[in-house]
């Protein structure tokens, strides 16, 4: 590079001082070589910011594009809130269901108990014949609670569930109906065996 | 476009007029989308950046407080947006993920119609990315887009001095580049 060049910029930029800017002027108008060279570099400086040819028809696509991306944008949005929403109404049903599934002695407990019967069918004899034994010998329902916990593994909600609401005589009434002489007999003897009678 | 005129198009875009908005934003579109190309060097980047300012533009305009020039600011969020576009790419180049880039070199889809213009374009631009990124956004600043030192310091945040320092080394490289081309 031309060590003139370093004053030409500062020239074009305006960056000389008064005493500078007039020395270099005067040195343009007496020295033919320096004023070549200056044109030179004047043209290059020119060049360099000259305009470019473009397509015109882009600039009027700008802003309706850009305002179709808002308008995307917000729709994305409401469609995001939209797919989450339900998704989080849903859960909160879920939970809020699960939390106060309450056990409905009428409802659930006989189908609870069918299923103690598939797998259970002893335990289903001591449930029903304990509680009819119950009602006919003043057994407690502390007492029989007891014994379902211990003997039959109750499900801890099922238990609880027991022990707050539901009477021997509840399961009497509901269960025992259903009971032959001899799965009587099998409780009565299980029953006195742990010697809860 | 005078700052009163600026600013009652912006009052009556905020109260809901949609052309006020389009005729301020005429008026600076070139500005952002030149700027953004000299700095970004493709036409694919540039029009991106243009569009995120307008949104910018578009959601934020209540937020101005006139305490600089519309202009100053709009370039604010135009080089800032650049800035980290450049950090993304060099980030993305640091690990390899080159797809962008094969995209923008496969993509014809230029408002640059002319093959002559476009030559030199890209021959400025080459020039351009040789230099540091301070140094290239003063020029660009000060070079095309015409701003003052303190317009540009502004916007930057940068000291003038410092500015001039970068501006007369960044200019030194670039007609140096141009003389030997």
């Amino acid at each position: 590079m031309n060590k003139n060049t370093e004053l030409f910029i500062r020239y074009i930029d305006h960056d000389l001082s008064e005493s500078e800017l007039n020395l270099i002027e005067k040195q343009l108008d007496e020295n033919s070589e320096l004023k070549l060279e200056y044109e030179n570099f004047h043209q290059k400086y020119l060049l360099s910011k000259k305009e470019i040819a473009i397509d015109e028809r882009y600039f009027s696509t700008i802003i309706p594009n850009a305002k179709n991306r808002i308008v995307n944008r917000k729709f994305n949005y409401y469609k995001k809130i939209g797919i989450i929403l339900p998704i989080l109404l849903i859960g909160f049903i879920y939970f809020f269901n699960s939390s106060s599934n309450k056990f409905d002695f009428k409802e659930d407990f006989p189908e609870l108990l069918q299923t103690f019967i598939n797998d259970y069918e002893l335990a289903t004899d001591l449930i029903s014949n304990a509680a009819h034994i119950e009602n006919t010998s003043n057994i407690s329902d502390e007492m029989l609670n007891e014994y379902y916990e211990e003997e039959l593994n109750f499900d801890p909600t099922v238990f609880e569930y027991l022990e707050e609401n539901v009477t021997s005589n509840d399961i009497s009434n509901n269960v025992l109906n259903q009971l032959s002489e001899n799965e009587f007999n099998t409780l009565y003897q299980e029953l006195k065996n742990k010697k809860i009678l | 476009m005078d700052q009163d005129k600026e600013r009652s198009l912006i009052d009556e875009f905020l109260n809901g007029n949609e052309r006020s908005f389009n005729e301020l934003i005429s008026n600076y579109q070139k500005n952002i989308y030149w700027h953004a190309r000299r700095m970004m060097g493709n036409h694919f980047d540039a029009d991106e950046i243009t569009q995120q300012v307008i949104i910018v533009l578009y959601k934020k305009l209540d937020t101005f407080r006139f305490q600089s020039s519309l202009k100053t600011w709009i370039y604010k969020i135009t080089q800032t947006r650049c800035l980290n576009l450049l950090k993304k790419k060099k980030l993305k180049s640091f690990f390899n993920i080159d797809e962008a880039d094969n995209f923008i070199k496969n993509n014809n889809n230029d408002i640059i119609t002319n093959f002559e213009d476009k030559e030199k374009l890209e021959r400025l631009n080459t020039i351009l990315k040789e230099l540091p990124i301070k140094q290239r956004e003063v020029f660009i600043f000060r070079h095309y887009d015409e701003l003052s030192y303190e317009e540009i310091s502004q916007i930057t945040g940068k000291s003038i001095g410092g500015l001039k320092a970068n501006y007369f080394h960044a200019s030194k490289k670039i007609f140096g580049m141009m003389e030997n081309e």
